[in-house]
């Protein structure tokens, strides 16, 4: 590898991304979702602070009238950034594919690969060059959202402790790695591809597949494995002959029973984790939301599966080694799409 | 002359199909190599070679006595290649172009006027590649050619769409280039332009290099077999050349125009001299680059 022809490379390609119309139009979307997601992240969060310091208050003079005392405390991370994991996971990924997928193709379609390739340098060196100048433009995007997004935050008044930066921190870096995925992804296709058009084609396949057909393929696939009668979850026969009652015992855990419901909220349990690891050994937008929404506070997934999830003070070495599955999984489709490029790129006849 | 280029008996198979098939040629210094075939003879695969994008599958290319596979990276500084139908980067200006192929080539920035104002780009300099016309892309082509100071330049179809004017303007760019020294070897499907600049033709035909040599010799060594007669006497020649068997003619004014396997000159004067029939001219009619190009194609 010949570092400071890579250093070219991504030096152009890094300001060719940035003046490109597309990317400039996605990023503007991008960043106008994300900065109405904190804007609303941020409302919800102070309403739910204030509900919490009303509950503080009501539960040091007890009302006798009052059900639900015990408001948890809010997680600023978990509900301001919670919102940007679903625009990132979708958006964000639409902008590593628009990045991406003219990386190879374009080349070739301008008629410059033969050119560049006849100059002193590797192979390697332009998908490297590429790859980093790319890596860079997304590594600037998020910098961009995140600095954003805590300005929008310490200008509604919010104040952000050092365990919240370090949640943002660490979610922009999952952030990162979810859409070197895609750009990777992206970046194969367009290697095997012979134009920018089937190549942006093939990469939005992969992408509806991993992303929406997954879902409801692991979804049947739970079902037939396991069968559950939904109208007595969902209380379509609570009132002819089944009752439904909720719980909530002292320690705020819920449990949901019928006559013989404990079963059925089992089958539930068992269903999810099912569907869940179908669409995380397969969707990397699946394990990137698992992720990011562990990293701030808001482990949806391991709160329905485990019993043990009352702990609100979350360690961020555990959350990531909790989740480290995920993490790989996620980033083998990055390596196999890399390593796929770096194969077929090197053994490609040029005619 | 020193030799800049040297072709053993190469070839390139892709699976079953062998686009170029055990070519050998040599290309010194000074030399403007005309390569001529049809579609699909191999040509721009056996420029791809020797650029260095893609490797033979048998035999060995020197560059300047260097061996290619061995010391690629440091030939490649030695080669530009023009490939045909190159567009650039059209949302950089001429310049920028010029200095990032420079910076790849690990040469000089600071010579990228100079290679503008020897390809008349120096006005466009500061504009967008995706304004130019075709024209005027090929000649910053032929400036990013020259960021590498190279022994040897491939240009496949390098005036391929250009207008005529705009053909010559390259013709006369070419010559220039190749007064400094520089060899090139430039693919075409206008035999008139490789006629009229190039000091060598080559002709590939199904991947085989069938003829290379200067025009002249080219013209030498393949004989017509038209031979051309001018007399004083129309009629009686006409009538003396029905006489003569396997051979047919043409009369245009008082020239004929004979086609005959054999060499047939010196019966020919004889009996046109005892018939007395005055003779003006008698020979072989001259071959010209089509007439070659073409006999290599009937030759199956």
């Amino acid at each position: 590898m010949n570092n400071n022809k890579v250093a070219v490379i991504a030096k152009k390609e890094f300001f060719d991304s940035i003046k490109s119309k597309t990317f400039l139009t996605i990023f503007g979307i991008f960043l106008l979702l994300m900065l109405v997601s904190s804007v609303m992240g941020i409302n919800n969060y102070n309403k739910q602070l204030d509900q919490y310091q009303k509950s503080q208050v009501e539960n040091q003079n007890p009302d006798k009238n009052s059900v639900f005392t015990d408001f948890p405390e809010p997680k600023l991370t978990a509900v301001v950034f919670q919102e940007m994991v679903t625009s990132i996971g979708v958006i964000g990924a639409i902008l590593a594919i628009i990045l991406g997928y003219n990386t190879v193709s374009g080349e070739k379609e301008r008629g410059n690969l033969k050119l560049i390739l006849s100059y002193p340098l590797y192979r390697e060196d332009v998908v490297n060059g590429k790859l980093f100048g790319k890596i860079g433009v997304l590594i600037l995007t998020l910098a961009i959202t995140s600095i954003l997004s805590i300005a929008c935050a310490l200008v509604m008044g919010v104040n952000l402790t050092g365990s919240d930066l370090t949640a943002i921190a660490l979610f922009m870096v999952i952030s990162t790695l979810y859409l070197i995925t895609f750009l990777g992804i992206s970046i194969f296709f367009s290697t095997i591809s012979k134009s920018g058009t089937s190549s942006i084609l093939n990469s939005f396949m992969f992408w509806i597949l991993s992303t929406m057909v997954i879902t409801s393929f692991s979804g049947v696939v739970a079902d037939a494995m396991v069968p559950t009668d939904d109208t007595a979850f969902y209380g379509g026969k609570i009132s002819s002959t089944n009752s439904v009652s909720i719980v909530v015992s002292d320690n705020g855990e819920t449990n949901l029973s019928e006559d013989g419901g404990e079963s059925t909220f089992e089958k539930y349990q068992k269903k999810w984790k099912i569907q869940n690891t179908i669409e995380s050994l397969i969707s990397p937008t699946q394990n990137y939301e698992q992720v990011a929404s562990a990293i701030l506070g808001n482990d949806f997934v391991n709160s329905l599966t485990e019993s043990d999830s009352s702990h609100n003070e979350i360690d961020m070495f555990e959350t990531i080694s909790g989740k480290m599955s995920n993490i790989i999984t996620m980033l083998v489709w990055a390596i196999i799409s890399l390593v796929g490029t770096y194969m077929v790129f090197m053994r490609q006849d040029i005619r | 002359m020193e030799k800049v280029l040297e072709i053993h008996n190469i070839t390139k198979k892709y699976g079953d199909l062998t686009a170029v098939d055990d070519v050998s040629l040599d290309i010194y210094e000074g030399d403007l190599v005309g390569l001529l075939g049809h579609n699909g003879a191999g040509k721009t695969t056996l420029f791809v070679m020797l650029a260095g994008l893609t490797m033979q599958t048998s035999g060995n290319i020197k560059v300047c006595g260097k061996n290619i596979e061995k010391n690629m990276m440091d030939l490649k500084k030695n080669i530009s290649f023009l490939p045909d139908n190159t567009l650039y980067y059209e949302n950089l200006t001429a310049k920028q172009n010029l200095e990032y192929f420079s910076e790849l080539a690990d040469a000089d920035k600071s010579k990228v006027p100079e290679l503008l104002e020897i390809v008349g780009m120096s006005k466009w300099a500061d504009k967008k590649v995706g304004e130019f016309s075709k024209g005027m892309i090929q000649r910053i082509g032929f400036a990013q050619a020259l960021v590498k100071d190279p022994k040897v330049i491939f240009l496949d179809e390098p005036t391929s769409g250009l207008d005529p004017r705009a053909r010559i303007e390259m013709n006369l760019l070419l010559k220039k280039l190749n007064e400094k020294g520089i060899a090139i070897v430039m693919s075409s499907h206008v035999l008139s332009e490789i006629k009229g600049i190039c000091s060598k033709i080559a002709i590939m035909k199904q991947g085989k290099l069938v003829a290379y040599n200067t025009l002249e010799n080219l013209c030498k060594q393949e004989k017509s077999n038209s031979i051309l007669l001018e007399t004083k006497d129309i009629e009686r020649t006409a009538s003396i050349l029905k006489t003569i068997k396997n051979i047919s003619f043409f009369q245009q004014d008082n020239v004929f125009k004979i086609i005959s396997e054999t060499d047939i000159r010196e019966y020919l004067l004889s009996i046109l001299n005892e018939s007395h029939v005055p003779v003006l001219t008698l020979d072989y009619e001259k071959e010209d680059l089509y007439d070659i190009f073409e006999k290599y194609y009937q030759v199956a």
